[in-house]
């Protein structure tokens, strides 16, 4: 497979886990920026435990989840209390707090950056893989008790705590849960590329994925999945004239969306027509199967 | 829908796969000829560090345009095709897969930053060669033997420079280093000059660190500076955070410009448009001699300041001698570009890149060994708002025991 082919669809797969991070807890109502932090925490641990240490990729990748759960579970005792746009600048800032801690660690390269990250071998699948998993554990939330909790709490955090649902322990939980996830995509990130640097995960990963949830559709977890793969072949694989305006082409497509389906593309409505039809389909596929084997 | 639909839609599904499956079926093997040479440049033409890009492609734009109007490399026209890392670290990675899965014999990476190291770690995970020339010495350290930066080790690079300076101004006792201690080139490349000017008696005070792209006034840079009460200072970053400072610093009451060695950042036009009259009579280290008279540098100078109103500048330099270092190497090696010799050839060009006697850069002649480029240093002192020279300083390949043994190239196969 060709190595562009490879490296799009390991960052389609990063990119998913770091928006199904952001998007459980948005689920929750407040926007959280702290998975793009973990992901620097990821990224260094596990590179840092297979290079150095000489740990297997395997362990590697579960320390640094572990890691990004501790690094993420003090910060969220304080902002699973506050408003969203409270937690947004917070967790914005916990990145740049995350850059400069690492780029002041000599002992993982500092503003050097951290390289030969070994190579692993089958981690396209193994990424893959990841993914369905932690994507099964996304799709059984949304469709728990805990799912409708996150969903009572979005729309009205104070009916939801009328209705016996603590905010506060539910967004604790889901900090730290996408404090892991972020800190896995960071793993994938440094296993990936091979070199890691503070400036790897900044900013401009956080606009990616703003871009990717919102215009994807963040009121269910498959926005994401069918999204991020088109929105990141722009980045990617378009013809360079047009490629240099990835950046207008992301913003005009925000604010579009934001004003014209503020839902994003895939919302409830389109997930539930989907599946209407396909069940419909599935159900008439099997009559007619009954019909021709009574016949 | 109805069944016969549904069956409609399945077969012409089951059509599609195997037509394309079909479609993959190898073609029958035709006669390869070389039509052209294709070169891969890895550059940042948008985000941050396209203020550097965009000029360096004119410059490669202008390379491959002489090369291909003087016959091109070997008879063959070289065609540049650039991949814009957008300054992102994730978009670097993804376009130089892209340029990889072209199988390229060399690469060109005209990049700096956390972007341009997650390239070089991708070229060389691939054992693909990359001339990589604005990285930083370190950077082309910690890749070696698959790249080249045409600069010398740090410890050697700028010392000679330095010690000119010193010598000119034997009054500077002390000094204070000014860098971006967030880059990790400008980090290193700064420290690196601390030993050998320790071992010419000077005595470096504390550092003063600034993040160039998110300091918004250097009033406070140049008030830590000027607490020291050094003799000297010497400045490692971009162009416009010197200017600045330096404006900064007589604001409050320095004048004697001669005490700052302003280095490598004094090959950026940004330092003299804002420095304008407050920059005059400070030194300024180079890699080349901005008045050679060679016919290519007087020809690239003329036309790039016709471009543009800016000074020429390292950068210009560099972009517009890496395609014909390609051509050198092609030429010399006697590359055919054949696909089924890529191993071979790449290996061919990357020995011929790593260790070189002597290379006719634009302006001087340089030896490359192990990677590292023996070069003469260039100092200069500022006036009427440009670099004039005052010392060519030859340096000499001493190895650096802590880059020693220095990695080696698998040998070219038969």
């Amino acid at each position: 497979m060709p190595l562009a082919v490879v490296s799009y669809l390991e960052f389609v797969a990063i990119f998913i886990i770091l928006g199904w991070a952001i998007y459980i807890v948005y689920r929750a109502g407040q926007l959280y920026m702290a998975p793009v932090f973990t992901m620097t925490v990821g990224a260094y641990t596990s590179a840092y435990l297979a290079r150095d240490l000489d740990w297997p990729f395997g362990l590697a990748l579960i320390a640094a989840v572990g890691l990004g759960a501790v690094f993420t579970f003090l910060p969220a005792l304080g902002l699973a209390r506050v408003p969203s746009f409270a937690a947004a600048i917070s967790t914005v800032a916990l990145i740049f707090i995350g850059q400069a801690v690492f780029r002041n660690l000599e002992f993982l390269g500092g503003a050097r950056g951290y390289f030969n990250v070994p190579d692993i071998e089958y981690l396209l699948p193994l990424m893959y893989m990841t993914l369905v998993i932690v994507g099964f554990f996304i799709y059984r939330l949304d469709h728990s008790h805990l799912g409708r909790a996150m969903e009572a709490v979005f729309t009205n955090p104070d009916l939801a705590a009328s209705l016996g649902v603590s905010t506060y322990k539910l967004r604790l939980f889901l900090h730290v849960v996408a404090g892991a996830m972020g800190a896995l995509a960071g793993a994938f990130y440094a296993f990936s590329v091979g070199f890691v640097h503070p400036y790897s995960f900044g900013f401009s990963i956080a606009l990616f994925l703003v871009v990717f949830i919102f215009v994807g559709g963040y009121a269910t977890m498959w926005g994401l999945v069918i999204f991020t793969p088109i929105l990141w072949a722009i980045s990617v694989f378009l013809p360079g004239a047009i490629a240099i305006w990835k950046d207008v082409i992301y913003g005009v497509l925000l604010i579009a969306i934001l004003i014209l389906r503020p839902d994003g593309v895939i919302d409830k409505k389109v997930i539930r027509a989907i599946s209407t039809k396909s069940q419909a389909w599935l159900g008439q596929w099997t009559i007619l199967n009954k019909l021709k084997a009574r016949h | 829908m109805k069944a016969k639909s549904k069956l409609l839609v399945l077969v012409t599904i089951v059509i599609m796969v195997v037509a394309s499956v079909a479609g993959c079926a190898k073609a029958p093997e035709e006669e390869w000829e070389l039509t052209e040479w294709e070169i891969p440049v890895i550059i940042c033409l948008t985000g941050g560090y396209a203020s550097s890009g965009i000029p360096a492609h004119w410059a490669f734009l202008e390379a491959e345009k002489d090369i291909n109007a003087a016959g091109g490399i070997a008879g063959k026209p070289i065609r540049l095709v650039f991949y814009d890392s957008a300054t992102d670290p994730a978009v670097g990675a993804m376009v130089t897969s892209r340029a990889l899965d072209r199988n390229p014999l060399i690469a060109l990476v005209y990049d700096a930053g956390p972007q341009s190291l997650t390239e070089m770690q991708l070229l060389y995970d691939e054992e693909v060669f990359a001339i990589m020339p604005a990285a930083g010495a370190d950077a082309n350290l910690r890749y070696r033997p698959w790249n080249t930066g045409w600069q010398n080790y740090d410890e050697i690079y700028q010392s000679p420079a330095d010690l000119e300076w010193l010598k000119r101004n034997p009054d500077i006792k002390t000094i204070v280093p000014i860098l971006d201690g967030t880059m990790e080139y400008y980090a290193t490349t700064s420290r690196a000059r601390y030993e050998p000017l320790e071992a010419a008696g000077v005595t470096i005070l504390d550092e003063v660190s600034i993040e160039q792209f998110a300091t918004v006034d250097f009033g406070p840079t140049a008030v830590a500076a000027l607490a020291q009460e050094a003799d000297g200072y010497i400045f490692t970053f971009f162009g416009y955070p010197a200017a600045l400072i330096i404006k900064e610093m007589h604001k409050r009451g320095f004048a004697e410009n001669r005490r700052i060695n302003i280095a490598f950042c004094g090959n950026y036009p940004e330092l003299y448009k804002l420095g304008g009259e407050d920059i005059e009579g400070a030194y300024v280290a180079s890699v080349y001699d901005f008045t050679s008279q060679d016919p290519r540098w007087v020809s690239i100078k003329g036309l790039y300041e016709a471009w543009t109103d800016d000074q020429m500048y390292w950068g210009i330099w560099l972009a517009y001698e890496m395609p014909y270092w390609i051509k050198h190497a092609i030429e010399e090696t006697g590359v055919t570009g054949d696909p089924a010799l890529l191993e071979k050839e790449r290996l061919m060009l990357a020995h011929w890149s790593y260790n070189n006697p002597s290379y006719p850069f634009l302006g001087f002649d340089a030896e490359v060994i192990n990677g590292m480029t023996i070069s003469p240093i260039f100092l200069n002192i500022i006036e009427n708002n440009t670099m004039k020279l005052v010392a060519k300083i030859p340096t000499s390949p001493i190895p650096v025991p802590k880059y020693e043994p220095a990695p080696q190239l698998p040998p070219i196969p038969d």
